[in-house]
């Protein structure tokens, strides 16, 4: 069952703040090729499971686990395989695209990749030939995802953890996204995206879970359900 | 990789218009200090060079005169100028200027030395009397200090580092693009070294290179291998300065802190270590070691001189049973009123000896009290590290006192002798004058000096990047 061993995977993760449980228990699995999408209210643990992914936060019971390896004990190992998209790229913007993505392909790989190569990766994620030598504080937020993707591309991450990306962008801008992330996963990337988006989750996942205060509270297969029933489902676990 | 990160984050830097206004601000207080510097220095070497074209007209026109009355030409001397007496070419006639020069770096750091004395004229009265500061300057300035090298590297060097370190860490994390950064395979703590070395390197590099510019364009004489080794050091410890404030800046950055938190954890460090510190210390010393009075000394001595003038025949007899020679010789009558002038001076002097020991000890004290209460801020070691290099420091000042008590016992000596050998001066002995150089310390010596002052910039570097090391965590920064 080659195919079916995940890349990412959550067994038993729990974080404790304080009082509150942001993570119980939490189990997860996504295999290559497969873009799980985390459900919820804000607060639910869905950016907290994507930080235990990073080693941003430590986990207190449980492993977060990338291709086999404990993030937690092999934190740089992990982090070459997988590609973060936050909300916002937030890149610097006194430097251009090609000029931050110069420098995360470098941070990502080791040695300074060729321009015509992340030339390419840039356009391949959507960005046009005349904005690549822009400054990127006159980028708008979906060209920002674009250079996040094409860091993805030049890093042949084959782990994507997606924070909410497209919140916030145009329905033009959140379908291209969404294009490039199918991209992704016919490459045989494996992806975690958390969004509040239950159309794109229906759209582009292929698994969907529900989480709420820390827990998983469904878990089903994007193909099995519709649209309507995917809302009905949300709010029935929202409002108990 | 690691030169990829550096040239990135040089690319990233040269594009904030901050450094740009840092780098002018630099510049431009550097320039002002060197011309005052120079300005500074030129006055006093104008007024050296002055007093040495006095000197040797002087002693020219003496040994002119000398020459005329060896040729047995008959001429009307007064006894009060008569070249040939011990006593008065001694006392005044044939005087000869002591001078300190400024140090081989005074351009770049004039310190104190625009309240201490630099020169003298010797003579074979008591040396309390000799000297003297009277050159006329703003009492303003004089107060304050004026800006040198010093002052800015001292100040502004450190306000650099910080402008650009500060927030390396919490501005990243507030706009965002710290995730992103640690998100990738590399130690947070290779990103965070990274980043604040390369900025700390280039407030380093402008400010050793200020050094150089100021150097050369004052006319330090580089060529001299002893004051390139000044200068060497100089730069050294420019160095250790700066790792200092990069380290505590490393130690803030390694906290979670916002950059406003950041802002002022440096500000208040600053604060305490360029500003409150030296100031604690300067209290200390003024309190438990305060500078004996010359003033009091001068009225102890005049006291004494009357003293020992009221006993007269007490100081002849003490003057002739220390110089059995001369008084085998000397008859009943009246002393030789030269000699009897030595031996009560020699009498007050021997009243004073206690005085002056105690006076030369608290000064010791207080120098070494001071050289103590450096360590207490890496402030105050530089400065008083540059003070040194630049040979404008108080230790200096101390070296030229002694070296200048040792002359006048060797001018008296040369003087008395003859008076006592009922002597008439020769115009051999005029080529023989003893005449003052000063020597400066060696560079062993100034080292020696310097060490303390480096281990303690050492040891807090090391500790606040030991201190930074342990909470570099990825956990911690993002």
């Amino acid at each position: 069952m080659a195919t079916s061993s995940p890349l990412l995977s959550a067994e038993g993760l729990t974080k404790r703040y304080g009082d509150t449980l942001a993570l119980d228990a939490l189990d997860l699995s996504i295999a290559p090729g497969e873009v799980y999408c985390l459900l919820g209210a804000n607060g639910a643990g869905k950016s907290t499971t994507i930080n235990c992914f990073l080693d941003f936060v430590r986990p207190d019971g449980g492993v977060a686990k990338i291709g086999g390896q404990v993030v937690a004990q092999h934190p740089l190992e992990t982090k070459k395989r997988l590609a973060y998209i936050p909300e916002t790229v937030m890149l610097y913007g006194n430097l251009s695209g090609l000029e931050n993505l110069e420098y995360f392909a470098t941070l990502a790989t080791g040695a300074r990749p060729a321009t015509e190569e992340l030339v390419a990766h840039l356009i391949t994620a959507g960005l046009r030939d005349d904005q690549i030598r822009q400054r990127v504080g006159g980028y708008s937020k979906g060209m920002r995802q674009k250079v996040g993707i094409a860091i993805a591309l030049a890093k042949r991450a084959d782990v994507l953890l997606l924070d909410e990306p497209t919140s916030g962008l145009d329905p033009k801008a959140s379908n291209e996204f969404h294009r490039l992330l199918g991209l992704l996963r016919e490459r045989g990337a494996a992806v975690l995206m958390a969004t509040h988006d239950l159309f794109r989750a229906k759209e582009s996942g292929t698994r969907i879970g529900i989480m709420k205060a820390g827990r998983k509270v469904a878990e089903l297969r994007a193909d099995e359900i519709g649209h309507a029933d995917l809302e009905k489902l949300y709010l029935t676990h929202m409002h108990d | 990789m690691r030169l990829s990160l550096w040239s990135f984050e040089w690319r990233l830097l040269r594009r904030e218009p901050l450094i740009v206004v840092l780098t002018a601000l630099l510049v431009v207080l550097g320039a002002y200090a060197s011309v005052t510097g120079s300005r500074f220095v030129r006055a006093q070497e104008q007024t050296i060079e002055e007093l040495a074209l006095e000197e040797r007209s002087r002693l020219d026109s003496l040994r002119t005169l000398m020459a005329r009355l060896e040729r047995g030409e008959s001429l009307a001397v007064s006894p009060f100028a008569d070249p040939r007496s011990p006593a008065v070419a001694g006392r005044q006639v044939a005087s000869r200027y002591t001078v300190l020069p400024p140090g081989p770096l005074a351009p770049l750091a004039i310190g104190q030395r625009d309240v201490q004395p630099f020169w003298a004229l010797i003579s074979t009265r008591t040396k309390q009397t000799f000297f003297v500061n009277d050159e006329i300057d703003n009492p303003v300035a004089l107060l304050a200090g004026r800006i040198d090298l010093a002052f800015v590297v001292l100040v502004l060097y450190p306000l650099f580092i910080l402008a650009l370190t500060f927030d390396v860490v919490a501005g990243e994390r507030e706009r965002g693009t710290l995730g992103l950064v640690l998100s990738q395979p590399v130690a947070p703590s290779q990103v965070l070294t990274t980043k604040l070395l390369v900025r700390a390197l280039v407030a380093v590099l402008l400010t050793v290179a200020l050094s150089v510019a100021a150097a050369l364009a004052t006319g330090v004489a580089l060529s001299d291998p002893t004051v390139l080794t000044r200068f060497a050091l100089w730069c050294g410890m420019l160095l250790l300065y700066g790792a200092f404030w990069f380290a505590a800046a490393l130690a803030v950055n390694a906290r979670r802190l916002s950059s406003a938190a950041s802002a002022v954890t440096l500000l208040g460090v600053w604060l305490v270590v360029v500003v409150i510190l030296p100031a604690v210390s300067a209290a200390i010393i003024s309190v438990t070691y305060p500078a004996p009075s010359r003033l009091a000394l001068t009225t102890r001595l005049r006291e004494a001189t009357d003293a020992a003038a009221q006993q007269r025949q007490d100081a002849l007899a003490a003057f002739m049973a220390e110089h059995p020679t001369y008084a085998a010789d000397a008859g009943a009558g009246a002393p030789d009123p030269n000699v009897m002038a030595v031996a009560l001076q020699d009498a007050a002097e021997r009243m004073m000896a206690p005085r002056y020991a105690e006076f030369d000890a608290a000064l010791d004290a207080q120098r070494v009290a001071a050289d103590r209460l450096r360590l207490m801020s890496p402030a105050l070691v530089l400065q008083g590290a540059l003070l040194d290099l630049a040979g404008s420091g108080e230790a200096r000042f101390r070296d030229y006192e002694r070296q200048f008590d040792r002359f006048h016992s060797e001018w008296r000596a040369f003087f008395n002798d003859r008076l006592l050998g009922r002597q008439a001066l020769t115009a051999q002995d005029y080529a023989n004058i003893p005449s003052f150089t000063y020597r400066e310390p060696t560079v062993g010596a100034l080292v020696s000096r310097l060490l303390p002052g480096v281990l303690l910039l050492l040891v807090l570097t090391v500790a606040l990047i030991w201190n930074a090391r342990a909470r570099m965590h990825r956990a911690t920064l993002a």
